[in-house]
C-alpha cells in the first residue's frame, strides 16, 4: 500500500507543474501588459514609476525567468498583490477560503445522504414506478442550468415566501461579527451561526443539486451491476436475508466505484460555487474569484486557478487512495507484487 | 430505441428547424427597442411578453436558439476533433508521447471548468485573434470570416470546445490501446496496410459509438455551459440574443417580470434535456 | 423415503415477449447418502434446475409448476422465512467459479463466519476455532492464517476448498455441487471430486452434482440424469448407463469422451448444434441430431418410460444403436 501511495503522490507531480504552467500562460496572454492596467487608474504616472513597476513584476525578463520567478513565489504562498485593493492576494483568498469549503462540504454531505440511498433503492428494484420517477428527476437536474433553478428557488424561497434570507452569509443584526471569529469560538456565537444555517440553505441546496443527478445515477448503475454477480448469489444460497445480502455483501462493492466519482466530481463542485456564491451574494472563493475577472485582476485569477486546480487533485488523489484502500485486491497487490 | 429517446431527437429536428427559419418564424424583430412597451406581461401581441427594453422575447428566444445550436455544434466539433487526435495519437504511439498528453489531460481534467473557461475569457483572447486579419495569406479570409461571425463567439465556441476533449481523448485512446494487439491489427500490419489506414478503417469506425455518445450529451453540456457563461456576462454580448444573456438581464426584474426569467430557463432545460437522452438513448443501443 | 423429491419442475425465462422453458417437468429423486449426477451440454437447463430447488431464480426467470419435497414440505411453497432457514444450513451449494462466487472485498475467514454464526450456535472464538477445523477438514495448509486471507490471494483450488468448507459448516443433508471442477485445473479438478467424495463418505452428505463432464461423473456418482433442452431424457445407475446407455444422446456422450485409442481414430461427434429453447423443433428434442430417429420421432414427444431396473429414458427406439 505504502508504495502505490508513493507513487501516486509522484505522479502529482507532473500535474502540479502543468497547472502551473497553465496558469501562468493564460494570463500571460492577456493583451498589454499588467502594468498597462496598474497605470490604468492612474494615468498621470511616469515613465519611470512604470519602469519601477516593470521590473518589479519582472516583466522584463524573458518569460520562462518570469515563470520561475512566480513559481518560487507561489511555493511560498505569495501570490503577489491584488491589483484591485493592492492587498496580497493569498490574504484576500484566506478570508474567503473557510466560506467555500463550509458551503462544499454542506453540499457534499448533503449529495451523498441523498443520492446513495436513491441509487440503491432504484437499483433494487429497477424499472419500477420508483426507479422511473428518479430517473425523470435526475435528468431534469442533469439539464437544468444551475443559477437558473437558483434564481427560481429565490424568487420562490426568498423574495415571495420569505422563509430564507436573499443574499450573504450574515443579516445585519451580525454583520459585526468576523468570520474567522466565528470559527474559532464557536460557541459563543450560536445566534449568529444559526443565522448562517439560514442563509446557506439556498446556496447549499443548489450547488448539491446538479452533483445529485449524477451520483445517485452512478450508484443505481454500480449497484444494478454488482447485485448481478455470482457472490450475490452465493450469500443468498447461504440463507442470508435479502437486507443483509443488499448491505454486507452488495453495498461493500457497489459503492467503491463512488469514491472514485466523488474525485471526479469535485472540479464541478469548486466550479459550481461561482455561480451560487454570485448569485446569492455569499462572500467567498467563488465570488472572489469572479470579481477579480470581471475587474480583470490577473494575480487573483491566476492565484485561484492554481489554488482551485490543487484542491480538486488532491481530492481526486484522496479519493483513489480511500479506493485502493477499501479495496482489497489493490491494497494488498502492491505490496506483494514484485 | 428508446421513447424518451426518440422524443429527444425530435426535439432536436424542432429546435434545429426553428433556429434555421427564425427569421421567418420570429413574430417581431428581436433586436427592436420599444421602450413604452417594455416589461409587458404575456399577451396574444407578444405571446412571451416583452423585456426591460421593448423588444419581444418569443422573437428573441428564437433568435437564441440559433446561438446556443451553434455554439453547442461547433465546440462539440472542437473537442471531438482535438480529442480524437490526441487520444489517437498517444494511443497508438504510446510511450513517453503518451504519458505527457496523459498528464496533460489530467490536469485540464483537474482544473475546475468554470474557473478555467472564466481565465481565458479575462484575458480578451478576442483582441489577439483580430491580429490573425493583419498577416499576410490569411488575413483576408480571417476578415470576411470576422465579419460573418464575431470573433469572440469563435472564442467561446473553441473554449468551451477546449474543455471538453479530453473525455473523447479517453475514449479514444482506450480504444486504440484495446485494438492495436487484436488480431486483426496485427493482421493489416502484416499485409502491408500504413499506419494511417489501420488507424482510420479499423481502429475509428470502433470507437465511433462512444463518441457519439459522448458528443451528444456534450451539445447538451456546452449549450449549458454558454448559458452560464452569457448569464454571468462574459458570453454571448447583448444585444444578440443568447438564452443566457436574456436570463441575465431579466435577473434585475425577477420579482416583476418572472416571464423574463421562466422562459429561457425552460428553453435551456428542454433543449439540454433532448440532448440529454438522446445520447443516453444511442449508448443504451450500442450496449446491445 | 427420499431426501429430495422434484415433481413436474419447470423454469421459465420470459424476455421481450419470448420465453424460454430451461426446465421442462423435470422430476427426479435424491436418496440419502447417494451421489447424483445430472449432465448435459451448457445451457440446457441443469444450472436453472439447481437453483430452482431453494428458489434461487432472479427474474427475468420464474418457477412456473412443480413441487420440491424436501423433508416433508414443498419448498416452492414455503414462506421465504424458512426458505432461509434451509438455504445454507440443510441444503448448501458449491458455485462453478470461486473467483467470483466469493465476495472480493470480504477475508475468507469473514464469509466463513456468516455462515456459521448463521446456522450454527457457535460465536466468537468457539466460531474461528470451527472455522479453522473446517478450514483444515477441506485440505486447506495453515488454515489459521488463511482466515485473514482475501479470495483473490488463494488459488482456484484452494477457492473452491474454502467454498466447500461454508457450504458444508452446518453439516447440511444435500449439497448441491453446480460444475464444481470446470473452472479449475485438471490437476486441481482430481482433487476436489476426491475431497467431495470423502465428505460425502465421512459426513453422510447426499450430493447432487451437476456437470458436463462425464468422466468426474464416473468417478463419484451413484446415479445419473442426463437432460436434453431442459427436458430429463435418461435416469439410472452410473455402472449400468455407462455400459448400456438407453437414449441416443447418452450414447453419444459416452461416445465423445476422450480416450487412449489408437492414434488414427477421430473423435466422435454429435452432429448438429444445441437446441435453441426458443425454437424447439417438434416432436423429440434431440431427432434432428438423432443418428436413430424414425419418422415418428418428428411428430411424437417420447414420455418418460422404464427400460429397466430403476432406468428411465425418452425414447421411442432406447438401446438402438446407430450402424457403425
Amino acid at each position: 500500500m505504502t508504495s502505490y501511495v508513493v507513487r501516486r503522490l509522484v505522479s502529482l507531480v507532473p500535474v502540479l507543474l502543468w497547472i502551473t504552467i497553465l496558469s501562468f500562460g493564460i494570463i500571460h496572454l492577456a493583451p498589454g501588459k499588467p502594468t498597462d492596467l496598474a497605470m490604468q487608474f492612474n494615468p498621470r504616472v511616469s515613465l519611470e514609476a512604470r519602469e519601477r513597476l516593470t521590473r518589479l513584476y519582472g516583466l522584463d525578463q524573458p518569460l520562462h525567468r518570469q515563470y520561475l520567478d512566480w513559481l518560487h513565489r507561489v511555493i511560498r504562498l505569495d501570490f503577489g498583490r491584488s491589483f484591485l485593493d493592492d492587498r496580497p492576494v493569498i490574504e484576500k483568498i484566506l478570508e474567503r477560503l473557510p466560506v467555500t469549503v463550509m458551503i462544499n462540504l454542506l453540499s457534499l454531505g448533503l449529495v451523498l445522504v441523498i443520492a446513495i440511498p436513491l441509487g440503491v433503492l432504484a437499483a433494487v428494484r429497477p424499472h419500477s414506478l420508483f426507479d422511473r420517477a428518479t430517473t425523470v428527476v435526475v435528468f431534469l437536474g442533469y439539464s437544468m442550468p444551475s443559477f437558473w433553478l437558483a434564481l427560481l428557488l429565490m424568487a420562490a424561497f426568498s423574495v415571495t415566501l420569505r422563509w430564507f434570507p436573499v443574499s450573504g452569509l450574515l443579516s445585519l443584526a451580525f454583520a459585526h461579527v468576523e468570520f474567522w471569529d466565528l470559527i474559532q469560538h464557536p460557541l459563543t456565537h450560536l445566534a449568529a451561526w444559526q443565522d448562517v444555517a439560514w442563509h446557506l440553505v439556498l446556496p447549499v441546496t443548489v450547488t448539491a443539486f446538479v452533483s445529485l443527478a449524477g451520483l445517485s445515477r452512478y450508484t443505481r448503475s454500480s449497484m444494478i451491476e454488482v447485485l448481478k454477480q455470482d457472490y450475490i448469489r452465493t450469500a443468498r444460497a447461504k440463507g442470508l436475508s435479502e437486507r443483509h445480502v443488499l448491505f454486507k455483501h452488495g453495498l461493500r462493492n457497489g459503492l467503491l466505484p463512488i469514491l472514485t466519482i466523488l474525485g471526479l466530481s469535485l472540479p464541478d463542485l469548486i466550479g459550481g460555487s461561482v455561480i451560487s456564491e454570485t448569485i446569492f451574494s455569499v462572500p467567498g472563493m467563488g465570488r472572489l474569484f469572479y470579481e477579480a475577472v470581471m475587474a480583470r485582476d490577473y494575480p487573483v485569477v491566476m492565484a485561484l486557478v492554481t489554488i482551485g486546480s490543487i484542491f480538486t487533485m488532491l481530492g481526486n488523489f484522496l479519493a483513489d487512495l480511500a479506493y485502493a484502500y477499501a479495496d482489497p485486491r489493490i491494497r494488498l497487490s502492491r505490496e506483494t507484487s514484485p | 430505441m428508446n421513447k424518451l429517446a426518440r422524443w429527444g431527437l425530435l426535439v432536436i429536428t424542432a429546435l434545429a428547424v426553428v433556429a434555421v427559419a427564425a427569421p421567418w418564424l420570429s413574430p417581431h424583430d428581436p433586436l427592436a427597442v420599444n421602450l413604452p412597451e417594455a416589461l409587458l406581461p404575456p399577451s396574444p401581441r407578444h405571446w412571451l411578453g416583452t423585456d426591460q427594453l421593448g423588444r419581444d422575447v418569443l422573437s428573441r428566444l428564437i433568435w437564441g436558439s440559433r446561438i446556443s445550436l451553434s455554439i453547442g455544434f461547433i465546440a462539440v466539433g472542437v473537442a471531438v476533433s482535438v480529442g480524437t487526435v490526441v487520444g489517437a495519437l498517444a494511443g497508438y504511439f504510446g510511450g513517453w508521447f503518451d504519458s505527457v498528453l496523459m498528464r496533460l489531460v489530467d490536469t485540464l481534467l483537474s482544473i475546475p471548468t468554470i474557473f478555467l473557461l472564466l481565465a481565458i475569457i479575462a484575458v480578451d483572447p478576442a483582441e489577439r485573434l483580430l491580429v490573425f486579419t493583419t498577416y499576410p495569406v490569411i488575413g483576408p479570409f480571417t476578415t470576411l470570416l470576422f465579419q460573418w461571425i464575431d470573433p469572440r463567439l469563435v472564442v467561446l465556441m473553441a473554449a468551451i470546445g477546449l474543455m471538453s476533449w479530453m473525455g473523447v481523448a479517453r475514449l479514444i485512446r482506450a480504444e486504440v490501446l484495446s485494438l492495436k494487439t487484436r488480431e486483426f491489427v496485427l493482421a493489416a500490419y502484416c499485409l502491408g496496410a500504413s499506419q494511417w489506414r489501420i488507424i482510420t478503417k479499423h481502429i475509428l469506425p470502433n470507437a465511433i459509438g462512444p463518441v457519439l455518445v459522448s458528443a451528444t450529451l456534450g451539445v447538451g453540456g456546452a449549450i449549458l455551459t454558454e448559458s452560464v457563461l452569457s448569464y454571468l456576462g462574459l458570453g454571448v454580448q447583448p444585444p444578440t440574443p443568447s438564452w443566457g444573456n436574456i436570463l441575465n438581464e431579466g435577473r434585475v426584474a425577477l420579482g416583476v417580470a418572472w416571464w423574463l426569467t421562466l422562459s429561457p430557463g425552460l428553453c435551456i432545460l428542454v433543449t439540454v434535456l433532448a440532448f440529454n437522452l438522446a445520447g443516453e438513448g444511442i449508448r443504451e443501443r450500442l450496449l446491445r | 423415503m427420499p431426501l429430495l423429491s422434484i415433481e413436474d419442475l419447470s423454469v421459465v425465462y420470459r424476455h421481450n415477449g419470448t420465453s424460454i422453458r430451461a426446465v421442462d417437468q423435470v422430476s427426479l429423486t435424491v436418496e440419502k447418502g447417494e451421489v447424483l449426477a445430472v449432465v448435459g451440454e451448457s445451457g440446457c437447463g441443469k444450472t436453472s434446475l439447481a437453483l430452482a430447488i431453494t428458489r434461487l431464480i432472479q427474474p427475468p426467470g420464474e418457477i412456473e409448476t412443480g413441487r420440491v419435497v424436501f423433508q416433508g414440505h414443498d419448498l416452492l411453497k414455503a414462506p421465504p422465512s424458512a426458505l432461509r432457514g434451509i438455504r445454507g444450513r440443510h441444503i448448501s451449494y458449491v458455485f462453478q467459479d470461486p473467483a467470483t462466487a466469493l465476495n472480493p472485498v470480504l477475508t475468507v475467514g469473514a464469509q466463513l463466519r456468516e455462515v456459521i454464526q448463521l446456522h450454527t450456535e457457535r460465536r466468537g472464538t468457539q466460531a474461528d476455532a470451527y472455522a479453522v477445523e473446517l478450514l483444515s477438514q477441506v485440505g486447506i495448509p495453515s488454515p489459521s492464517e488463511r482466515l485473514d486471507a482475501y479470495p483473490h490471494e488463494l488459488s482456484g483450488g484452494m477457492r473452491q476448498r474454502a467454498m466447500i468448507a461454508m457450504a458444508i459448516a452446518s453439516r447440511p443433508s444435500l449439497l448441491i455441487a453446480d460444475e464444481p471442477t470446470t473452472a479449475l485445473d485438471v490437476t486441481v479438478q482430481v482433487e476436489i471430486l476426491r475431497l467431495l467424495k470423502t465428505l460425502q463418505e465421512t459426513l453422510g452428505l447426499s450430493v447432487l452434482l451437476i456437470s458436463h463432464d462425464l468422466t468426474v461423473v464416473e468417478r463419484i456418482c451413484h446415479r445419473i440424469a442426463v437432460m436434453y433442452a431442459g427436458k430429463l431424457v435418461e435416469l439410472g445407475p452410473v455402472e449400468e448407463v455407462f455400459s448400456n446407455p438407453a437414449h441416443p444422446y447418452t450414447m453419444g456422450l459416452l461416445a465423445c469422451r476422450p480416450t487412449r485409442a489408437g492414434a488414427n481414430v477421430s473423435l466422435a461427434i454429435i452432429p448438429g448444434h444445441s437446441p435453441d429453447l426458443a425454437h424447439l423443433p417438434s416432436g423429440c428434442p434431440f431427432h434432428p441430431r438423432c443418428p436413430v430417429a424414425i419418422a415418428a420421432c418428428a411428430d411424437v414427444f417420447p414420455s418418460l418410460d422404464e427400460v429397466g431396473r430403476g432406468r428411465t429414458a425418452r425414447c421411442l427406439k432406447p438401446f438402438s444403436k446407430p450402424d457403425a
